[in-house]
């Protein structure tokens, strides 16, 4: 918490806290949107099915957002997987 | 420390520090939500504990609803358990908003208890912090940092598996604290995981809608109606006499296992076309499923039933299981319990850990007192709080107007004091003050069980004092061995001490 | 019989941890004790390790196979503490480990 990472600007850790927050907002709701879209499944099913993996995406980007090297990849990285989830959405929507 | 360690320092200290705040209040009441039954009990000193017969319970049941409520649209009946052993009534238009009674299980004698939150108000408290939605928005992200910070702990204390059964409390302060940290937090690592993933998943149903908005256009529940089977039709307006409820029960029973009818839902009693509901337990099995059956309440016959369950909402549901720990019994009950105030525990040790070090860099500096503060209210404070609810509880009079209000207001208000007192005082005298004071409470709640009783005391009272006891005496052996007077050194001395070493 | 299952799986999973916390350089370094070969260490982590797997067996038959592997794991975190507290216990070694 000191010595060699400690003066982090504060805006570095603005973007890393927006990162882990919105970005991992974002994956997840992308991600379920994508599988609502694409499991052949009923719709219950899809339904139990994604709400028992949605602790994933939101720790995973968490994680990923302080481990980063640079603000720009904890926000790139996120912001990436969230827009491709959406494009594979989308995709099947225009099915 | 490895390069991932390193990175995830700040993540691990300072997310487990100001989450911990709140994880650690969090931990400590659903430890207490783990035998909420028991203390909805202890909160009642009218309710008694008489052996009882099941059947008889529910002839009872029925009898005292036949003259109380006989035009009721919906009774609903809650059999007497071991673990509650009275019996449930409750009877209105709207199965969802009934008038409850609660009788002596073996007489059918109304109690007349006092209101009260009852030991709900832990459970409430542990998934929402008591502010509905909003709260369960806070307690899922406090529950995501959880396990972040619990992943990122197994690269910050790199040394965990060479460690693994290391603990020095003969060292100086601060590496037996450091022991006791990753001692509890490798000891219940699985535990850890497994209750803060379940429990993000349950909440998960509120700040995550993304699958209700896009499969049930955002209607909540809705996917709770499609794998849960109704059974129910409208009432004919023919009378004919309903069978009595204990048959109903046996035949039940016969289909759904003896013994594990826990509910009864009956609508239209004496209606042509009356519907009796068995609801079955969910103790003896991991997933949180309730099987029915419904049966003609004229005739008897089997009207619906349900006890095979969408596989996937069956998994779903065992992930719930596994967090509410409806299962397994009184060994798996205490386990939870352990581990729930081991996490608790281990969050503590993080927090105490983090201002000592920080304290001994920057001095005491206005920043550092507030975070001592803060780390002393989370702590000593939660449980403080805790305790003037189950004083408050026993205490209050029984016919007081708003009861549950001024039980809140008592839990609130240690809270508050416990902060303010914080705040006054050195971080070391704070915590061994608040921490005796709380120790102290704990070991008279035994004694303020038998002074405010109303029934002969039982054996869920029984426990319910015996364990407040043992933890006040860890508490006080906590308060004294671990926050000594005159234990802190100033920060010059205490390091120049370790350099001599 | 039934009653016994669970003293027995404690007592698998106390003495299986028991045998690992043995088997490991660690503990001996720590009380200052000579260090037993690598071979002997090797054998007490393997023996605790066999312990901790048969402890499966009695939770399984206690509380059957989904709930039973969750007792087990809750078995482990009292096993940790127990040992652990345990060498605690034993006191401090003549010569400051560490």
């Amino acid at each position: 918490m000191h010595d060699s990472r400690a003066p982090r600007a504060p805006r570095d850790l603005c973007w890393r806290l927006l990162a882990a927050s919105v970005g991992g907002y974002a994956l997840c709701w992308m991600l379920f949107v994508a599988c609502c879209v694409w499991l052949p499944f009923g719709k219950a099913t899809v339904w139990y099915l994604t709400a028992q993996f949605a602790p994933l995406p939101f720790v995973g980007v968490l994680l990923w957002s302080f481990a980063a090297r640079s603000p720009a990849r904890a926000l790139a990285v996120p912001a990436a997987l969230s827009l491709a989830a959406g494009l594979v959405a989308l995709a099947g929507g225009l099915r | 420390m490895n390069p991932l360690g390193k990175a995830l320092l700040g993540l691990h200290a300072w997310g487990g520090l100001l989450f911990g705040w709140l994880l650690v209040p969090v931990f400590l009441a659903g430890s207490l939500a783990v035998f909420e039954p028991e203390i909805d009990h202890w909160l009642q000193p009218e309710r008694s504990a008489p052996a009882f017969s099941r059947a008889a319970a529910v002839a009872l049941a029925e009898a005292h609803l036949r003259r109380t409520a006989p035009e009721a649209a919906v009774w609903r009946i809650r059999l007497p358990t071991p673990r509650e052993p009275t019996l449930g009534v409750a009877w209105g238009s709207d199965p969802r908003q009934l008038h409850e009674a609660t009788l002596d299980a073996a007489s059918g004698r109304p109690l007349r208890e006092r209101a009260t939150h009852g030991g709900h108000f832990f459970t409430e408290f542990h998934a929402e912090l008591l502010a509905g939605s909003v709260g369960k928005w806070i307690v899922g992200a406090a529950g995501i940092v959880m396990l972040a910070a619990l992943v990122s702990g197994v690269f910050v204390h790199h040394r965990l598996l060479r460690d693994f059964f290391v603990f020095r409390p003969w060292a100086n302060r601060r590496r037996a604290w450091l022991d006791a940290h990753n001692l509890a937090g490798v000891a219940t690592l699985p535990f850890l995981l497994m209750i803060s993933w379940t429990g993000v998943v349950i909440l998960a149903e509120t700040f995550m809608p993304a699958a209700t908005v896009m499969l049930y256009d955002g209607k909540p529940r809705a996917n709770r109606a499609e794998v849960v089977k109704s059974f129910v039709r409208k009432p004919a307006g023919e009378r004919a006499a309903m069978l009595p409820l204990d048959v109903h029960l046996a035949a039940a029973e016969a289909i759904l296992g003896a013994g594990t009818v826990s509910n009864l839902l009956v609508r239209h009693p004496d209606d042509r076309n009356g519907l009796v509901q068995a609801l079955r337990h969910v103790d003896d099995r991991l997933s949180a499923v309730a099987d029915h059956v419904t049966l003609d309440a004229a005739t008897g016959e089997i009207f619906g039933r349900q006890t095979e369950w969408n596989p996937m909402a069956y998994a779903y549901r065992a992930q719930v299981g596994l967090h509410v720990v409806h299962y397994g019994g009184p060994a798996l009950r205490w386990l939870y319990f352990a581990s729930g105030l081991l996490g608790a525990a281990m969050m503590a040790a993080g927090i105490v850990l983090f201002n000592r070090k920080r304290r001994q860099r920057v001095g005491a500096t206005r920043g550092q007192r507030w975070l001592d503060a803060a780390g002393v209210a989370a702590v000593a404070g939660g449980a403080l709080a805790c305790l003037a609810f189950l004083y408050a509880g026993r205490l209050l009079p029984a016919a007081l107007d708003a009861r549950p209000g001024w039980a809140l207001a008592a839990f609130l208000g240690a809270w508050g004091v416990s902060g303010l007192h914080a705040l006054r005082r050195a971080a070391d005298d704070a915590w061994r003050r608040q921490l005796l004071l709380a120790a102290v409470l704990a070991l008279l709640l035994p004694l303020l069980d038998l002074a405010t009783a109303r029934q002969p005391l039982d054996a869920l009272r029984l426990g319910v004092d015996l364990t407040a006891a043992a933890l006040g005496l860890l508490l006080a052996g906590v308060a004294r061995r671990c926050f000594a007077a005159g234990d802190e050194l100033p920060a010059t001395v205490a390091l120049s001490a370790e350099g001599a070493r | 019989m039934n009653a016994l299952l669970l003293p027995l799986a404690v007592i698998l999973i106390v003495g299986g941890m028991a045998c690992l916390a043995a088997g490991m350089t660690r503990t001996h370094a720590l009380r200052g004790r000579p260090l037993p070969p690598a071979g002997t260490l090797a054998r007490r982590r393997l023996a605790g390790g066999l312990l901790l797997v048969a402890a499966l067996l009695p939770c399984v038959l206690e509380q059957g196979a989904s709930i039973g592997p969750v007792l087990w794991t809750g078995l482990l975190t009292a096993g940790v503490l127990a040992v652990a507290g345990g060498l605690a216990a034993m006191g401090r070694p003549a010569r400051g480990g560490d």
